[in-house]
């Protein structure tokens, strides 16, 4: 009976699997082995090691120089003039004093920062047309620019969309009071953005000078200048790829948030920074938020490797830190007891 | 008269039989036999494959009738049942099947008690449709999972009833093949069936399912959390790309590997540990408490990732990466995305270390291969992940999510209770074996063949006692006698 079937199973075509590892089911496989002592050593290693860091980032912390005002509140007849938006075309001053207890050593970097501003919104984050801010001829209809797409007598937008339209567009000026003579403290406004930012993802449409490639088109209608007017002075901060522009085209993930402005040029007597001192911002107050209940602040604030004066980061380190630590240490307790009552059983 | 000879016609048994129902039977299956042999032959297969042992009290018809005919005691009867099975352990039920079809439910219910309470149920002349009824007899009133296994073409009806239809190919045909779920080659391969694949296959269904829950709570739900923070207007956080290749290529190496190869014990160990069985019927792998922790874990390993994010990019002032959209979406995905990976390659399935870290590799270059590439995200993705805060943003939320599941795995560590150690204990305890007394009892052999005989026992009664052969002298003597005598002799 078994050799008839045997013989059957040879002459029949077998459908037996091939003796490979994989359709055996016999893969080498490896599984980490779970050991008092790996699991202990790696709690402490985990809990050594973000300690190290927490202490170092707290330390790094520490050691950023930042002062933050707001200004919204503190000219408040600015902010009640641009409630009404007649009053566009008017011009409103403000000045903000303050003083900085100590020097500001190093790169100090000024930014804007706006407060219940959500650029984060779906439609607002997708109003915006990367093929025309690439400098190429797109029909701006297609994009999800709408409704800032053209105007009612066909003359398209340039830069089209919301997010270009509502531009951040306060000039912040600041001054040093030394002695009784008012110095202008020098800022750099370019090298601020990113550089594939500048170089790739904008281009100007091409043409033998800015406004004529922009021949066609209008400014957004919140701009007061069009987009070749940005920065007269400088060709390569103009147009499309303008610092300012790109800075605020890089939609903040937060509805607080704050942008960098200017950079201090490290000059005459700011070549190692701010000194201590009377300061003064002079603002030419524009942008408009009392409506949302917005706030605006101007933000002054040098930069370390590990960022700025957010001191989260190495709170949480520290705690998780000392939180592994502590595991591993009640860990031990635990399994020290337990190979006492073991013993103790056996015996 | 002279014995010219005698014939026999031998059914024999696979091999491996009564090995394979000695297993079934440790993993908690209980083991039935319908077939339409005669009470007699059922009876010694049943002992022949070792389903029924010796010191087994046998319930036979008139006694199953006198437990189940009285109407009014049939609320009764299930206590007594119970009662009567702990009192002496092992019954046996032998059955004709004539019976379920008259009587109403609550006859059945009583009678599919009673067999379900005894050891093993052995069902004689039964037809092909009497099959299929008793499986759906033991479906409606039993809410547990049946299997048939059979292979003739009276068999086809009830491996079409039950939930799983096992049809063995061979000399008797294909037919029971041809309708079957699983078709073996020989009976003893259910075991491997049952308790090597069965039960392999349904730890990787729940490890998967467990681990796919996991990985989209984990990685997804960022999304809800940052809706608060948006206002509410459905902007999602990841960028386009991720969303769609996340389930399709980044996590699906591992899960499906999982799904594919995971063992937690190799072959041998399975058969060698049929208890293990019982895992899967009591749904211990996969049920809601366990979908509840999955899930649970999965929110908060959510939670971690993305609140870490963003109370370390509040309001951060940086010389590379601001607080802009595009990096935080970057870190945030970054974060969730190793660290849902670390759980599932680091504690789920024992591959090879190739499994464990290429689908890592890969998929964290494409991650930052595609972000360059795609025009919306140009150079974020490689700005953020070269800034030191943002990788150690990244290292905290990994650190967060796998301290407490690293503590939680710690603790059957150091209360040791592995499965394999209480079975190795309940081995090497003495079972009161069935097969030891039966060898010690002498005068039984003739009952543990396989062989029946085709007549009923014959006239030597009358014969011996003298009535009737004073009466006349007859030729006719009957076959039966002399058989029986020779079989009182021999030895088998």
């Amino acid at each position: 009976m078994k050799n008839r079937k045997s013989q059957e199973a040879q002459t029949l075509p077998s459908r037996c699997p091939d003796n490979s590892a994989f359709k055996q089911q016999k893969l080498p496989a490896w599984k980490p082995k779970l050991t008092i002592t790996t699991v202990l050593s790696s709690f402490f290693v985990t809990g050594v090691f973000c300690l190290s860091a927490g202490v170092c980032l707290i330390l790094s912390t520490n050691s950023v120089r930042e002062i933050q005002i707001n200004y919204s509140d503190k000219c408040s007849d600015c902010s009640k003039l641009r409630e009404n938006s007649s009053n566009w075309n008017n011009e409103c001053y403000c000045s903000v004093d303050f003083m900085l207890k100590e020097d500001m050593l190093g790169d100090v970097f000024m930014y804007y920062g706006l407060q219940n501003f959500y650029q984060n919104h779906r439609r607002y984050v997708i109003s915006r047309s990367d093929a025309q801010l690439l400098g190429r001829d797109v029909d701006i209809q297609k994009s999800y620019c709408a409704p800032f797409t053209t105007y009612q007598n066909g003359t398209p937008m340039a830069p089209c969309g919301a997010i270009a339209n509502s531009i951040f567009n306060d000039t912040i000026d600041l001054f040093y009071n030394l002695n009784s003579s008012v110095i202008q403290v020098p800022l750099l406004k370019t090298g601020n953005s990113w550089w594939t930012d500048k170089n790739v993802k904008f281009r100007n449409p091409k043409s033998y000078n800015l406004s004529s490639a922009f021949a066609g088109t209008a400014r957004p209608p919140y701009w007061q200048k069009p987009v070749y007017m940005l920065d007269e002075e400088d060709e390569g901060n103009n147009g499309y790829i303008n610092d300012d522009f790109l800075i605020w085209m890089r939609v903040s993930a937060f509805s607080t948030f704050r942008n960098l402005y200017r950079r201090v040029s490290r000059t005459n007597q700011f070549a190692d920074g701010l000194p201590a001192g009377n300061y003064t911002f002079h603002i030419s107050y524009n942008f408009p938020v009392s409506k949302f209940k917005g706030k605006k602040h101007v933000i002054l604030s040098t930069v370390v490797w590990s960022g700025g004066s957010n001191p989260f980061l190495g709170i949480a380190y520290t705690v998780c830190g000392t939180a592994a630590t502590l595991t591993g240490f009640v860990i031990i307790a635990i399994h020290l007891q337990l190979r006492k009552k073991k013993t103790f059983i056996q015996k | 008269m002279q014995l010219l000879g005698a014939t026999a016609i031998e059914d024999k048994l696979q091999d491996g039989v009564p090995e394979t129902i000695q297993l079934l039977k440790l993993g908690n299956i209980k083991v039935w036999v319908l077939t339409g042999d005669k009470q007699e032959t059922a009876m010694n297969i049943g002992y022949a494959c070792k389903l029924l042992t010796d010191d087994m009290e046998i319930l036979e018809e008139k006694e199953i009738r006198g437990v189940l005919s009285p109407k009014d005691k049939i609320l009764h009867t299930g206590e007594v049942l119970k009662s009567g099975t702990e009192r002496l352990g092992q019954r046996l039920a032998c059955f004709k099947a004539t019976d379920p079809q008259e009587q109403g439910s609550l006859v059945e219910k009583a009678f599919v008690d009673l067999a379900t309470s005894c050891q093993a149920v052995i069902c004689c002349r039964v037809t092909p449709k009497q099959k299929s009824l008793i499986v759906q007899l033991v479906k409606k009133h039993k809410n547990a999972v049946t299997l048939a296994i059979g292979d003739g073409a009276n068999d086809v009806n009830m491996i079409k009833t039950a939930d799983i239809g096992v049809g063995i190919s061979g000399l008797e045909g294909m037919q029971a093949v041809q309708c079957s779920d699983y078709a073996l080659a020989q009976f003893r391969y259910l075991q491997r069936l049952l308790l090597v694949h069965g039960r392999w296959a349904y730890l990787r269904i729940c490890k998967f399912l467990r681990y796919f829950f996991y990985k989209t709570f984990a990685g997804l739900m960022a999304q809800v959390w940052f809706a608060f923070h948006s206002g509410f207007t459905a902007q999602p956080l990841y960028e386009g790309w991720f969303l769609a290749l996340y389930n399709v290529f980044y996590t699906a190496y591992p899960v499906l590997s999982m799904g594919l190869l995971e063992q937690d014990v190799s072959a041998k160990k399975s058969l060698e540990f049929p208890e293990l069985y019982v895992i899967g019927q009591r749904d211990e792998l996969f049920n809601y408490r366990i979908f509840g922790v999955t899930l649970l874990h999965g929110v908060s390993t959510s939670l971690a990732s993305f609140y870490i994010a963003l109370w370390a990019f509040e309001d951060r002032v940086g010389s590379k990466v601001v607080g802009d959209y595009e990096s935080f979406a970057i870190t945030v995905a970054t974060s969730s995305f190793l660290s849902t990976a670390q759980h599932i390659c680091g504690s789920g399935p024992a591959s090879s270390q190739l499994f464990f870290f290429s689908p890592l590799c890969c998929a964290f270059f494409l991650l930052e291969y595609h972000l360059t590439v795609t025009l919306a995200l140009t150079d974020a993705g490689k700005n953020a992940l070269t800034d030191p805060y943002v990788l150690l943003i990244v290292l905290l939320s990994l650190v967060v999510n796998t301290i407490p599941s690293l503590t939680v795995r710690l603790y059957p560590l150091m209360y040791p209770i592995s499965l394999q150690k209480i079975r190795l204990k309940t081995k090497r305890e003495p079972e009161p074996s069935v097969e030891l007394r039966a060898h010690i009892r002498r005068g039984s052999f003739c009952r543990r063949s396989s062989y029946a005989f085709s007549h009923h026992e014959g006239y030597a009664g009358l014969i011996t006692r003298g009535d009737s052969l004073r009466a006349k002298e007859s030729v006719y003597c009957p076959v039966g006698l002399f058989l029986k005598k020779h079989n009182k002799t021999k030895k088998l």
